[in-house]
This record gives C-alpha cells, sequence and structure tokens, in this order.
C-alpha cells in the first residue's frame, strides 16, 4: 500500500515538472508578445498577430513529427526535417510551373514519406544513430534539390500557395493536424505504443509492439510533415533564393519540442505549441533588430547547449 | 620489458580492421587509375587533400573511441581556417602565430565542447550539434564570403615544400605518428575502456569524465592541425569549406574500425580510409558527373559505405 502511495506520488512530480516545462514556454511567449508590444507598438494588433500565426505554420508542422521522434526516446531525432522543407520548397516550385497544386501536395509528400522511411530504415535496421542518419539524409535532400533543378534555383510561388500559407487557411490547417496528432498520441493504440517504446523499449517489445515498425511510421510521418511545411514556406517566401533555405528549422523544432517538454515518453504536441509560438516570436524580433542568419545560428545553438544543460545531462555514474 | 612491448604491439594491430582499411583505399585508387590513367600524375595532389580529412577522421576517431560523437568537427574546421585568416588580414597576425592560432582556435574548441560533453555530461550528439551550429554562425560573422590572400610564404610553403619535402609527406607522418604517440602511451587504454563500459572503467578508478574531456582537447587539436592545412591548400579563408566534412570524418573513422558504441577503432586504418574518400570523391569528378548531381552522387557514395560497414560487423 505504501509503496502504491510513493510511485502515484513519483508519477504525480513527473507529470507536474513536465507541465510546468510547457507552461513555462507559454509564459515566455505571452511576456515576448509584451515585450514586443513595448518596443513595436502595433506588435499586438490583430493583423499581426494573423501574420505570425501563419509564419508559425511551417515550424509547427516540423514540430508535430520531431515531437513523435523524440517521443521515441532512446537517442531517436530527426534532424533532416529542415532539409525536407528546403528541398520540397525548390521541387514545388518546380512543379508548380505545369502542374496543378493537389499534384504538387501528393508529389511533395511523397518525397517526405520516402526519405523519411530511408531515415527509420537506416536507423532501425542499420543500427546507424538517428542523428548522423538523418544528417545523411539531409545531406541527400540538398544533394537531390540541387540534381532535379540542375544547379539553377527555379520558379515562384502560384497564387494557389501564397493563398493556402496564409493566415486563415495555412493556421486552419495547421490546427487539424495538431488536433490529429494530438488524438493519435493519447486515444490511439499506435500513439501509446509511441509512448511505451519511449519508456521501455523492452517493455514495449515484450508486450507486443513492433518497435521497428512503428519507428520507421513516426519517421516517415516526420518526413511527410517537414516535407509539406516545405510548400507553406515556400508560399511565405515567395522564391526559393537559395539551396538549403530552410535547414536551420531542423534546430528550431528540436528546440521547440523540447521546450514544449517533451523527451522520452514523457509530453505531448500541447506543449510543443508553446515552443513553436515562443521560436517564431523570437524570430520576429530577429527580423525587427535585423539581426542576420550567422547570429541567429549562434544564438539557436546557444539556446539549445543551455536547454541541454537543464534538461540533456547524463546520470552520474557515483550513484 | 622487452617482450612486454611485443605483446602490446601485437595487441594493438588489429590486422582485419587494418587490411579492411587499407584494402578499400588501394582499391578506389586503382579504380581511379582504371578510369583516368592520368590520375597517377595527381597522386601526390589528391593526397595532399586527403591530409585534413586525415585529421579531421583522427579527430572524430578519438571521440568514438570514448563512446562519444562530435557533430561538429565540419564547423570546427571552418572557425579554426577564418579565424587565423581573419587575424592576418585586419590585425596583421604573420610568421608563427599565424601557424600557432590554428592550433589556439581548434583548442579552444576542444575545451567548449569537452566542458560540454565531459565536465557537465551533456549528450554529445546534441551538444555537438549546438556547438556545430555556434561555429557555424560564428565562422559566416567573421568572414561573410570567402577571404584571401593568405601571408605568400605560407602558401608557397605548399606548393614548394618544407626544406624541399612535399607537406603531403609531412602532413602524412605527423598524422601517423601523433596517433602511434597517443595509441602507445598508457593512456589511450583509459580512452578505450571508457568507451567500452564508462561504468567498468569508473570501478577500475578512471575518472570518466576527465577522460572524456582529454578526448574532446585531443579533438581539438587535431582539428587545429587540420585547419592549418586545410589553409595552406586553399590559400584563403572560407566561411563555408568544412560543411560536408563532417560526414566523411565520421564514416573514414568508422571504416577504420570505430564503433558508434565506443571502445574500437584503429588510426591507421582511419587515415587510410579518409585517403581513400578523398580518391572516392575524385572518382566521381573524373567519371564525369555533372557538377549538379555531384553532391547527391557522393551522399548516395557516403551512405552506401555506411551501410555496408554497419551491416558486416552489425551481424554480432
Amino acid at each position: 500500500m505504501a509503496s502504491k502511495f510513493s510511485m502515484n506520488k513519483l508519477f504525480e512530480t513527473i507529470k507536474f515538472r513536465i507541465y510546468t516545462r510547457a507552461l513555462t514556454s507559454y509564459i515566455i511567449f505571452a511576456v515576448l508578445l509584451v515585450i514586443g508590444q513595448i518596443i513595436s507598438p502595433g506588435y499586438l494588433s490583430p493583423s499581426h498577430l494573423q501574420s505570425i500565426l501563419a509564419l508559425a505554420v511551417p515550424l509547427g508542422l516540423m514540430t508535430i513529427g520531431e515531437t513523435m521522434v523524440l517521443l521515441l526516446g532512446g537517442n531517436e531525432i530527426d534532424i533532416s526535417v529542415g532539409d525536407q522543407a528546403s528541398c520540397a520548397m525548390v521541387l514545388s516550385a518546380l512543379l508548380l510551373q505545369s502542374h496543378p497544386l493537389w499534384l504538387t501536395i501528393l508529389i511533395v509528400l511523397a518525397q517526405g514519406l520516402g526519405f523519411g522511411a530511408l531515415n527509420g530504415i537506416g536507423v532501425r535496421y542499420l543500427r546507424i544513430p538517428a542523428l548522423i542518419m538523418t544528417f545523411i539524409t539531409g545531406r541527400l535532400l540538398y544533394g537531390t534539390s540541387i540534381a532535379i533543378t540542375k544547379g539553377m534555383v527555379p520558379g515562384i510561388a502560384t497564387r494557389e500557395v501564397i493563398e493556402l500559407s496564409s493566415f486563415p487557411i495555412a493556421t486552419i490547417i495547421w490546427l487539424i493536424l495538431s488536433a490529429i496528432a494530438i488524438l493519435i498520441l493519447i486515444k490511439t493504440v499506435f500513439g501509446r505504443c509511441i509512448y511505451a517504446i519511449g519508456d521501455n523499449p523492452v517493455a514495449a517489445h515484450n508486450s507486443g509492439a513492433s518497435i521497428n515498425l512503428i519507428s520507421i511510421i513516426v519517421y516517415a510521418v516526420s518526413g511527410a510533415l517537414g516535407a509539406l511545411s516545405g510548400l507553406f514556406l515556400l508560399g511565405l517566401i515567395l522564391i526559393p533564393s537559395r539551396y538549403g533555405f530552410a535547414s536551420s528549422y531542423s534546430l528550431q523544432a528540436v528546440v521547440a519540442a523540447i521546450l514544449g517538454g517533451v523527451s522520452a515518453g514523457r509530453g505531448n504536441y500541447i506543449g510543443a505549441i508553446g515552443g513553436v509560438l515562443l521560436l517564431t516570436v523570437l524570430n520576429s524580433f530577429f527580423t525587427i533588430f535585423n539581426i542576420p542568419e550567422a547570429q541567429r545560428m549562434m544564438l539557436y545553438g546557444v539556446t539549445l547547449a543551455i536547454i541541454l544543460l537543464f534538461y540533456g545531462r547524463r546520470e552520474k555514474l557515483r550513484k | 620489458m622487452k617482450s612486454g612491448k611485443l605483446q602490446l604491439i601485437k595487441e594493438y594491430l588489429n590486422l582485419r580492421m587494418l587490411l579492411t582499411s587499407i584494402s578499400f583505399m588501394i582499391g578506389v585508387i586503382l579504380l581511379n587509375v582504371v578510369v583516368n590513367l592520368k590520375t597517377l600524375m595527381y597522386i601526390s595532389s589528391i593526397t595532399l587533400l586527403a591530409v585534413p580529412l586525415a585529421f579531421l577522421a583522427l579527430a572524430e576517431l578519438i571521440v568514438f573511441i570514448t563512446g562519444e560523437v562530435d557533430m561538429s568537427v565540419g564547423a570546427g574546421l571552418t572557425l579554426a581556417n577564418v579565424i587565423p585568416v581573419y587575424a592576418y588580414l585586419y590585425h596583421g597576425i604573420e610568421d608563427y602565430r599565424f601557424i600557432l592560432l590554428h592550433i589556439v582556435v581548434g583548442l579552444s574548441i576542444g575545451l567548449v565542447n569537452g566542458t560540454l560533453v565531459g565536465l557537465l555530461r551533456i549528450n554529445s550528439f546534441l551538444a555537438t550539434l549546438a556547438t556545430s551550429s555556434i561555429w557555424a554562425g560564428l565562422s559566416l560573422t567573421i568572414l561573410n564570403k570567402p577571404e584571401g590572400p593568405i601571408p605568400t610564404w605560407y602558401y608557397r610553403l605548399f606548393m614548394d615544400g618544407l626544406l624541399g619535402i612535399p607537406m603531403v609527406i609531412i602532413g602524412m607522418l605527423v598524422a601517423i605518428s601523433m596517433w602511434m604517440v597517443f595509441r602507445f602511451s598508457k593512456i589511450s587504454l583509459h580512452f578505450y575502456a571508457v568507451g567500452s563500459s564508462s561504468y567498468a572503467a569508473f570501478i577500475a578508478g578512471i575518472n570518466v569524465n576527465v577522460i572524456k574531456f582529454t578526448a574532446f582537447i585531443l579533438n581539438g587539436l587535431f582539428i587545429g592541425l587540420a585547419a592549418i592545412f586545410m589553409t595552406g591548400i586553399i590559400a584563403s579563408g572560407d566561411p563555408t569549406i568544412g560543411l560536408p566534412y563532417t560526414l566523411s570524418a565520421i564514416l573514414a573513422a568508422i571504416i577504420g574500425g570505430a564503433r558508434f558504441t565506443g571502445g574500437a577503432g584503429d588510426g591507421i586504418a582511419t587515415i587510410s580510409a579518409a585517403v581513400g574518400l578523398t580518391f572516392m570523391r575524385n572518382l566521381i569528378f573524373s567519371l564525369g558527373v555533372p557538377f549538379y548531381q555531384q553532391d547527391l552522387v557522393y551522399s548516395i557514395v557516403v551512405l552506401a559505405l555506411l551501410a555496408i560497414a554497419m551491416y558486416l560487423r552489425g551481424v554480432k
């Protein structure tokens, strides 16, 4: 009786810590909004808030996949989502010149699913660490985007894509996909298996969950969402000005998910949305202060290192 | 005493590892020659291109041995190339200080990574991913485009050689002898022990955190040496030069017998794998692959080689 009580208490503490982490990112988001209003009046105007909600969509979609991958635990991570988006941007800009939007979306999703499944196969069957495997896939996607365009960045966003990726439509799509993802994670057997694998892979395997199959599906979904977000990015920036445009998003997606309280078998996408919103506002600050891309990269790196200091340390050997 | 040393040498030389790697190198060089006979004339200059990669692969290997990973070697190489060139162009740092600065930057990189991974116990994958982003951003902030020139005597050195000895021979000798010194010193045993089982090593009285920290300091030293050769070869400071090198360095270390789980790997095998990979890049060029497909083809080759390496040893 006593032990059960203490186990419950322990579980409550863990849950509490994760909710505080997720809550922290929402609180920082709110504080940043207020700071934004102070440094640049009009920051909280409805039209600007709408544009922030549209700008958050690509990162939001990538973070759905990243959340699922990180939930699997055991060093699983997907740093190819940004490269998926970069490749999808170039690919869709090329395709939209002669093909309808629905076909472009299908081809882009196929790209994401294919390379994502490749990630999963490399990680599960070849036992290549996820970070290195997804890094290689990122280079493959970079090479693919150069190869299919023969070294010249093609095309421009069409009106349809711009409409798709601006305020009401993009945000609604994001909300629907988020709701689906959250429901799948909480309510379905597949979702519970993801948590189980993250919590204890051996126990999950023994209770009949196919770790390989589930991981490959998760990586494929993550890739597809990464590629889809490339289409939305194309609508936002209109011209894919260079290869690897979105590669810095990989790190942001990881940071957003960890900030939202996601770790092996713990946390969910509701928290990660807080991380996404926080990073989007932070990005808008960088734009207000005209901070160049290079220094943003440094800031993301420093942010990740600081977060890891709190959430990502090895256990002490001396018990 | 003498027989003890002999025993050590026998134990150290994992012949299978070495043979695989060396036959990979010779195979690729032969393929090059078959495709294009003129390659024979350029063997020494292509091998010179392999020297920075060889040092980077050693940097990666040393960290792999202790069971950690460094995803920032490429970005580190860039930073250690950019800062000295910037210092020369805008602050007139010359002479031996110019060369020394490469090493200083390399060691500082190792110090930061080592503190994060070794002393603060952060997961090395994520920590070096973070620092990789920092080094890349810092390099682009210091020089936002490739700039030159470097001191005249310095790039002359790489054309004419030092005292008549070509730099490629000096580079390879330095790499091999540094590995040998490391391998036959007592501390290397601690590295392998920590990589095989950090808990067992801890029980045996080895300070695991300090060993991992030291591994990253050595890693920084090798990155600095790689940058010294890189600067001489490209004769400029290029803020994007290192990007493709991370993957090649990891692959070279893996072909050289390293495992992602730690506790294995050989330097000589790694160096020959690095040479092999450089010739592989040249092979793709010689085969007439269009420039816009070279990145893709090289990435596919890297993935295939890594898959083969993992498959061959994954059975166990």
